[in-house]
């Protein structure tokens, strides 16, 4: 009866965030399931007729290929540079508060100042290529040719290496010093210590992070979006360019089509990540 | 039960009106009519009508006098040079006119820069004898008429001797004491008999000057409105409520066209102050609290942007506001109250387009008077002031359309008709077009562009055509990129402002024909275009002046360059042979009768469709078309025949040619101006030299031409805005060296294909 009971608070505590949920996730994306098999303004029933158009579609492969190079890019440069910066600020005696403080910033600058500030360095007249022309070198199309790409991974690093570092380094405060006395009396150097003791005590942060960092790397489009309009460098065109080319040209029946296509392998990736970590 | 609930719903009903008959401030009453509750619906509004002003009448001054006679100040220029000046009364409310007072012959070309009429029936006027050949040698007579049409003129000077005293707005209070506002602002009262300066009030900083009961009311350039006593001249203290009224949203009161203005003030015998302005009339007795909308301008012609207010009457329960039309006619408008007219109109008609259109606007405030049940709700997308995109415009606009929210009319200016067409959401326009085209006719070569076999999904109302204008020996060259390239290299040939605007002229008759029939666009016509237009523009460049090279920078820097040029622009640079070419589009009458007149001084001056890979081309414009989903279907329809009508098309006129065949042809055959009385002079910035071109109106051979040309437009621009504004973007970057050629053509098809693979 006490069991009950007990079920029955937790129920109810849980009922108003599970209806958030409901409201605002799971009825919405239940609705694209639906309108992913009709048409996009008169509702009729259509099957997989989206689905087949949306697979079909070269725009729609361009832009999950880029999607996908980008976080295959991104996430591993970006867990292993913010946790090599996390060690190290940790290691630092002085001055450790003050790095750590920069390396935040960008976190706070809005996307449309890094919008400006983007424009104005990698503009073909810009002050990059004020500087390789200077020093003899080429004019580089930092946003006309492939390089735009590269733009947006440095884009997307700069601006979250600091928030993956500062969770970096709430795990890395969480290992217990005395781990790392016992081991260093045993005769463990620094490497060792990293390896055998700080990498696996980090491996519950790992999964948070990745997960965090794989979510973020959606963030960057504002960024591609602001400073390249709808139709960005080939490189750089991503599902959300196409999502939002496809809602001005009222094609909802291909947005919602995509989405299902594109949550399923966000999910199943996620699912994957968990499984693999929980069986670590 | 039932009667229960029934009754419950009528009490809501009921109560939900007296709410919006308390919130209607807007539509106040002023001289004791009721605002009644009928059915639930409050009734009672000021309904707009038209008074008929003698034809050919030009007026200066307005009054309703004593007896509620009105009475006008003008001059009938009914013959050829040969006005008759004098009064002209009403005494039934504006419906007919007759002359009272003719004043003598001699004073019928005078020109008034500044008139007023007193209640008693005279008035003063200021006349400006402009025979002088610089501006201070500007003569100026003071005019004073008794009630009889008795005149006395004074001597006043010159510009350059008595410049600030000398007046170019007068107005009488009701006392009869005449007030004027001098060149320079300053304000000073005046000796009705003589114009002498009687009294000076301000240093300066006037803009206009009205009268209220008793009083003079100053409103300032520095946002002030400042109060006299009519009599001594003495400040008065502040109104704030009106003063706030006024400037509270930061409106300012500049007069920038002579004639018109931005606000005309009124006052009644009860000491109320009514002033007009786009937005309607108000009412405020001086002294009080409030000011309150009496009619709102959104539901007759005052919110027509094309229209400049002249003066505001107050008599017998009614407004009669005059106004200069969009030909500068005076025209009289009476607004008068009607019981049986609903407080706001019962239906809304929801009108969107992408981009601010005056023309449209001009339309809407017709439709409306003609429909006064129907409140014509106009949105667009692009304000000009958010900074938003086409883009964010048009998904807000498909959020809205998703939501059940959309327009019921869609203009279609910018936004693709096939998009919309093929998600199936607009109507088919077929019922209206043949009705139109059997009752008027319409140019059906054009009128049914977006038709297939299914329907007609959208319909331009208006069009231009892309030209060129010029030498006719360099005509034949002008579609041509290779041989415009060797006619550019030529100093004189093309002005800047034509080779700035290369791109956008030369577009509407290539684009097409680069499609694939699959809508892929065919890469190495694409690459020509690219090439041929660098090479034209690199060639005007390498012939250019310093001084053109300037003026080239100037358009840059101003954003000139990204549109097309009316061809009516370059009369007086083909005249003074500034240029030899122009190209660009042709929209009206004025800039053919230009291009003719020229003609008739240069013997070898000749506009011919300019042809690119395509042609027989037009630019549609004004394309409208009915949602599916429009609440307000037949109200829509009603809309659109009248935007297709000939009566619709006359309100618009300045957006190129109507469809309408009859309004065409009225265009065509109709000369808006006499003989040799409309000319245009410009002065050669290297010699100095003036040049006056005198317009004369197309012969009928020309007209033929004209007809001719219009005849045989066939192919529709294509003015796709995502590939339009790709090819311009990396055009214009290719133009500047930003990129090669190479690089611009690779931009363009690798945002075009993006696009067409979407």
């Amino acid at each position: 009866m006490r069991r009950r009971k007990g079920q029955l608070a937790g129920i109810l505590f849980l009922l108003p965030d599970l209806m958030g949920v409901c409201v605002f996730a799971l009825i919405p994306m239940a609705e694209v399931v639906r309108r992913s098999f009709q048409s996009a303004v008169t509702s009729q029933w259509v099957g997989l007729k989206n689905y087949k158009e949306v697979l079909g579609n070269t725009a729609f492969r361009l832009a999950v290929t880029n999607t996908l190079k980008f976080t295959a890019v991104c996430i591993p440069l970006l867990i292993l540079l913010s946790l090599f910066l996390a060690v190290l600020l940790q290691k630092l005696r002085v001055g450790g508060k003050l790095l750590k403080s920069a390396f935040l910033i960008p976190v706070a600058v809005p996307a449309a100042s890094v919008v400006l500030v983007w424009k104005v360095v990698f503009h073909s007249n810009g002050l990059l290529n004020g500087l390789i022309s200077g020093m003899g070198g080429q004019k580089v199309g930092w946003m006309t040719t492939g390089a735009a790409f590269w733009v947006l991974v440095i884009s997307y690093l700069w601006k979250n290496l600091g928030y993956d570092m500062v969770l970096w380094m709430a795990g890395l405060a969480g290992i217990p010093t005395e781990i790392y006395e016992a081991a260093r009396v045993d005769g463990a150097g620094e490497w060792k210590c990293f390896t055998q003791i700080t990498l696996p005590n980090l491996m519950p942060s790992l999964y948070t992070i990745s997960v965090l960092s794989f979510l973020n790397s959606f963030k960057v489009f504002r960024e591609a979006w602001l400073v390249a309009g709808d139709y960005p460098q080939q490189s750089m065109y991503l599902l959300q360019h196409l999502y939002n080319n496809w809602f001005r040209e009222l094609s909802f029946d291909k947005i919602a089509a995509g989405s299902v296509l594109t949550s399923a392998v966000v999910f199943a990736l996620i699912l994957l990540l968990k499984r693999t970590w929980d069986r670590g | 039960m039932k009667g229960n609930s029934q009754r419950w719903i009528k009490r809501a009903a009921a109560a939900g009106a007296a709410v919006c008959l308390a919130a209607a401030g807007a539509f106040s009453t002023v001289w004791g009519e009721e605002t009644e509750l009928i059915d639930g619906s409050a009734m009672g509004r000021y309904v707009e009508s038209d008074m008929p002003l003698p034809e050919g009448l030009v007026t200066s001054a307005m009054t309703a006098m004593e007896d509620g006679t009105l009475r006008i100040l003008g001059a009938d220029m009914g013959e050829e040079g040969s006005g008759q000046m004098g009064f002209w009364d009403s005494s039934d409310g504006g419906a007919t006119w007759e002359m009272t007072a003719a004043f003598p012959k001699e004073y019928g070309d005078v020109y008034f820069s500044a008139a007023a009429l007193a209640p008693d029936g005279g008035g003063a006027a200021v006349e400006m004898d402009v025979s002088g050949n610089d501006e201070s040698e500007w003569n100026f007579n003071f005019f004073s008429f008794d009630p009889q049409g008795n005149v006395t003129e004074t001597f006043l000077g010159n510009m350059q001797e008595a410049g600030d005293q000398i007046p170019n707005s007068l107005v009488f209070t009701s006392e009869g004491t005449l007030g004027a506002l001098c060149y320079g602002g300053k304000m000073v009262l005046l000796d009705r008999g003589t114009g002498e300066v009687t009294a000076q009030l301000t240093e300066g900083s006037g803009e206009l000057l009205y009268a209220g009961k008793d009083e003079f009311l100053l409103l300032t350039n520095a946002s002030e409105l400042m109060r006299f006593d009519g009599e001594s001249g003495e400040p008065l203290e502040r109104d704030e409520a009106l003063e706030n009224a006024l400037f509270g949203d930061g409106s300012t009161y500049y007069v920038t066209i002579g004639g018109s203005y931005p606000i005309v003030m009124t006052s009644d015998s009860e000491g109320r102050v009514y002033y007009c302005t786009q937005e309607g009339i108000f009412a405020h007795t001086m002294g009080g609290g409030a000011v309150e909308q009496v009619v709102d301008g959104t539901l007759n012609t005052l919110s027509n942007p094309a229209i400049g207010l002249q003066a505001i009457v107050a008599a017998d329960q009614k407004f009669y506001v005059r106004y200069m039309d969009q030909n500068g006619y005076s025209r009289l408008a009476c607004y008068t109250y009607d019981p049986e007219m609903p407080v706001t109109p019962e239906r809304e008609l929801t009108v969107y387009s992408l981009e601010e259109n005056d023309g449209l606007r001009q339309l809407i405030s017709q439709f409306q008077k003609q429909y006064p049940d129907t409140y014509v709700n106009y949105q667009v997308g692009m304000s000009g002031q958010e900074g938003i995109t086409a883009s964010d415009a048009l998904r807000t606009l498909n959020t809205d359309i998703l939501a059940n929210n959309g327009p019921d009319v869609l203009m279609l200016d910018g936004i693709s008709v096939e998009t919309y067409q093929e998600q199936g959401l607009l109507a088919d326009l077929t019922e209206i077009l043949d009705g139109v085209a059997a009752s008027e006719g319409l140019l059906e070569n054009i009128a049914y562009a977006y038709r297939n076999e299914e329907g007609t999904w959208a319909v331009p109302t208006r069009f231009s055509i892309p030209v060129a204008v010029g030498e006719s020996g360099l005509l034949a060259s002008a579609g041509s990129l290779e041989e415009l390239a060797s006619v550019a290299g030529d100093q004189g040939n093309l002005l800047p402002y034509a080779a700035a605007c290369l791109p956008e002229s030369l577009y509407p008759v290539y684009a097409g024909g680069w499609k694939n029939e699959d809508g892929t666009i065919n890469q190495e016509l694409l690459a020509q275009f690219v090439t041929g237009v660098k090479q034209i523009y690199d060639a005007w460049i390498s012939g250019a002046s310093q001084d053109q090279l300037e003026m080239l920078e100037y358009y840059k820097q101003a954003g000139l360059e990204a549109g097309t040029s009316d061809v009516g622009g370059y009369v007086m640079s083909l005249l003074d042979g500034k240029c030899r070419l122009g190209l660009g589009e042709l929209g009206d009458m004025l800039g053919y009768s230009g291009i003719v007149s020229v003609n008739k001084t240069t013997e070898d001056t000749a506009i011919a469709p300019l042809n690119g890979l395509e042609s027989g081309v037009f630019v549609p414009s004004s394309i409208v078309s009915i949602l599916n989903t429009a609440k307000e279907q037949e109200r829509a329809k009603d809309f659109v025949t009248y935007l297709l009508s000939a009566q619709g098309a006359g309100q618009q006129q300045w957006d190129g040619f109507s469809v309408n065949a009859l309004a065409f042809e009225s265009a065509l055959t109709t000369a808006t101006f006499e003989e040799g009385s409309f000319s245009s002079t410009s002065s050669n910035n290297q010699t100095g030299e003036m040049v006056e071109l005198i317009y004369s109106w197309p012969t009928q051979e020309e007209q033929e031409t004209l007809r001719q040309m219009v005849n045989g437009l066939n192919t529709c621009a294509d003015l796709d805005r995502v590939t339009k504004d790709a090819v311009l973007e990396n055009l214009r970057k290719c133009m500047d060296g930003e990129m090669g050629t190479d690089e611009a053509v690779n931009a363009i098809m690798q945002t075009v294909n993006l696009y067409l693979a979407e």
